[in-house]
């Protein structure tokens, strides 16, 4: 029996009390939990041997505790009934809901204490002041250091254990040093006092050897720790940057903004989309046009209850206006739930509404163009089968009527001739888009004089004369334009009246918008004003063919040619005085290009 | 058995010698009618309200069949053709298109805007012969005018004369 209270037979020996005290404790952390009440009954008998034996270390009198179990034995030491008090304390707070965290704080002192008494055991410690500061058993101090790294154990979510089990810098640092710090200290001094008793060093010594190696242990500690803290600091530093530059980086812009709109963060990229730097604290519904703001203000709404879209006009600095895509999505701040923000993404969707507005632009001149294409191709097959149609019709009625012969000759020449013009018109016409067009300065002097020098013979035999004006220089295609001019030459001359000598005035006005006219005036037979539209369709002869020849190409040649170069063609006259035709081309064309499309507005 | 009035035909048609071979093919038919010309769309809704040239009652009969062209100058046979059926005056003037388009959108428009039937032009003589007598005794012979009945009343005031 002394074997077991004392474990060295030298050594204090442990009470019936605390090893009561200490089998309560045990059940007391053992019993599941559903046996709670009873586990607190356990650890209330602790508190009450421990707290009653200070009780009567405090006040000097003998409460009969000492003897309620066992007679005949002695009191417990002073710092077990502390430690039994205390650890009792953690074990009830263990197992009473709603206290568990003053569990581990409770139990530190009981162990720091077992842990002196183990180190003075030792060591042999006497304090001779209070002697009973040494009578606490092995067995005891080790039983109490063993129930509370149970309730250590049993806490696996919280205190020592959960910061052990931690992979931070925290963790990695405990891990460490607790262990050095736990086992170091007793065997430097066991060092030290093994080397006093050899005689190797007198006790002063052995105090300055001790002071410089727990120095160093602690310097190592520390050094450890702050090193551990460093990586741990660099690393995140480092990932942060990471993170702000994969951020910067995006194609899109990023930016959090808090409840009332004002931007935290923004970055590079949305900066360059708005023109502006967006500095935090900046309202970013200021960026946005006013009369779209209502729509933002509502967008921001949304998003702060689950992602929302919407596509925005905004003015830039240098007053660009650009449609930007946003879409938001709530961002919580962990720490401070009613502090969330939202984080926007804007995507710039100008270009692509544009090309798309190009796109359909495209796509209507198509389709006008094959609807052009469609009718005009009626028009040809109506217009070029009708003369052989005739000129057979009229060889039957030949072939049939000796004496008709001679008239339906005639007639068979004369449709043959039409369809002859109407088919080289009608190539000439064709091949006016196909061909590549030669873009460049032209002086419009010089064409008209070609054009009246290809049609000489006619101007002769009709006696007519031109009276040229001032011409400018413009951008275009020398050989339609001189084919412009033949043609409304050849209209003149063809549309004259029979008793008055054709005369052609040929004149340019400056317009508006980088344009010019060229008027070409004549004082033929004139045209109605109700006419003047249909003038330039293909086919269309506002006269009877056998007063007026001609194929009904010519003047819509010529209104291709102004389109061609961006520009257009009327014609305006009073019947009998003669017609004016008026072209108004740019000063400055190019051939062939659909006028660039606006971009369309805000969704 | 009643005395056979005589038949007038307006051919509305630009082409002169359209309306040549028109003319001698009608005059070789069993009963030549009487066949009068204009050469627009503008000339016909004159001759038919008796404007300008065709003022004497006696020089522009009324006619018991318009031959009608659709692509005329000034004033197409499409346009004409819409005016005179939208007209209460003329709605009942038999009109037959003769033309060279076989278009079926032709086809379909002049349906739609009341011609009484559509002739494609034929390129022979023979046919063209055959058709334009088939048409004179259909209209002429076997079909009751209106002329005769509830007679088309030339009113000159009925259509407004278009701008010009």
């Amino acid at each position: 029996m002394p074997a077991l209270t004392r474990l060295v037979p030298v050594m204090p020996s442990m009470t019936p009390n605390t090893a009561l005290s200490l089998v309560a404790c045990g059940l007391a952390l053992a019993l599941p939990h559903g046996a709670r009440h009873l586990a607190q009954a356990f650890a209330g008998f602790a508190i009450v041997i421990g707290g009653l034996t200070m009780v009567e270390y405090g006040t000097g009198r003998d409460l009969g505790i000492d003897h309620a179990f066992i007679q005949g034995t002695l009191r417990m030491a002073p710092q077990t009934s502390i430690s039994l008090t205390l650890l009792g304390l953690a074990l009830l707070a263990r197992r009473t809901p709603g206290r568990e965290s003053v569990t581990q704080p409770l139990a530190v002192l009981p162990v720091l204490l077992c842990y002196l008494s183990i180190v003075g055991l030792l060591f042999n410690a006497t304090v001779p002041v209070f002697p009973l500061a040494t009578t606490m058993a092995l067995n005891t101090a080790v039983a109490i250091v063993l129930v509370s790294l149970g309730l250590v154990l049993s806490q696996p979510g919280s205190g020592l254990l959960y910061r052990w089990r931690s992979t931070g810098p925290g963790g990695r640092t405990l891990r460490f040093l607790l262990p050095a710090f736990v086992l170091l200290p007793p065997f430097l001094a066991l060092l030290r006092s093994w080397g006093e008793s050899a005689g190797a060093y007198d006790e002063g010594f052995g105090i300055a050897l001790q002071a410089t190696a727990m120095l160093a242990l602690l310097a190592t500690g520390v050094l450890v720790h702050s090193r551990s803290l460093d990586a741990a600091e660099s690393e995140r530093a480092g990932q942060a940057e990471r993170f702000r530059h994969i951020v910067e980086n995006i194609p899109e812009g990023v930016c959090v903004i808090d409840a009332c709109g004002q931007v935290l963060y923004a970055n590079a990229r949305l900066d360059a989309l708005l023109g502006r730097r967006t500095r935090s604290g900046l309202s970013l519904s200021d960026c946005v046009e006013p009369q779209v703001r209502t729509l933002f203000h509502d967008f921001l709404r949304h998003a702060e209850h689950g992602p929302a879209r919407a596509t925005l006009a905004v003015r830039c600095e240098g007053a660009e206006l650009r449609s930007l895509r946003f879409s938001a999505t709530p961002l919580p701040d962990p720490l401070a739930p009613d502090r969330g923000g939202t984080l926007l993404f804007a995507i710039d969707e100008t270009s692509r509404r544009l090309a798309e507005g190009r796109l359909r632009e495209r796509a209507r001149a198509l389709e006008q163009s094959l609807r052009d294409v469609d009718a005009f191709a009626r028009l040809a097959a109506h217009d070029l089968r009708e003369p052989l149609r005739k000129i057979q019709l009229l060889a039957d009625r030949a072939s049939l009527d000796a004496t008709t012969t001679a008239d339906a000759l005639l007639r068979i020449r004369r449709s043959a001739a039409l369809l002859q013009a109407g088919l080289g018109d009608l190539l000439a016409y064709s091949r006016l888009a196909a061909s590549a067009h030669m873009v460049r300065g032209v002086d419009i002097g010089a064409v008209v004089r070609e054009a009246e020098e290809r049609l000489g013979e006619r101007f002769r035999s009709a006696g007519a004369s031109i009276v040229v004006g001032v011409l400018p220089t413009i951008n275009g295609d020398p050989a339609l334009l001189c084919e412009l001019f033949v043609h409304l030459f050849d209209n003149a001359l063809k549309f004259r009246r029979a008793d008055v000598p054709p005369v052609i005035r040929v004149a340019s006005n400056p317009r508006t918008g980088g344009k010019v006219e060229l008027t070409v005036e004549d004082n033929g037979v004139g045209l109605d004003p109700a006419d003047a539209e249909q003038l330039f369709e293909v086919f269309r002869t506002l006269h009877p063919r056998d007063r007026y020849p001609g194929s009904g190409i010519g003047l819509a040649t010529c209104r291709r040619i102004a389109e061609l170069h961006g520009g257009e063609i009327t014609a305006r006259g009073v019947l009998g005085e003669g017609a004016v035709f008026s072209v108004l081309l740019p000063v400055h064309a190019s051939l062939g290009v659909p006028p660039e499309c606006v971009p369309s507005d805000a969704e | 058995m009643r005395a056979v009035r005589r038949g007038v035909i307006l051919v509305a048609e630009d082409d002169e010698d359209d309306r040549l071979l028109i003319g001698a093919a009608l005059a070789r038919t069993a009963c030549p009618p009487d066949v009068r010309y204009v050469t627009d769309g503008r000339e016909l809704l004159d001759y038919l309200c008796r404007r300008g040239t065709w003022s004497d009652p006696q020089g522009s009969p009324v006619p018991d069949l318009v031959l009608l062209d659709l692509n005329m100058p000034r004033m197409s046979g499409r346009d004409a053709l819409c005016v005179l059926k939208q007209d209460p005056a003329f709605r009942c003037l038999p009109i037959v298109v003769f033309t060279t388009s076989d278009d079926a959108r032709d086809v379909k428009a002049s349906y739609e805007a009341g011609a009484n039937a559509f002739v494609t032009k034929p390129s022979t003589l023979a046919e063209l012969s055959r058709a334009l007598a088939a048409i004179a005794d259909f209209w002429l012979a076997v079909a009751r005018s209106p002329v005769e009945g509830a007679r088309v009343e030339a009113r000159s005031a009925a259509i407004p004369r278009p701008p010009r």
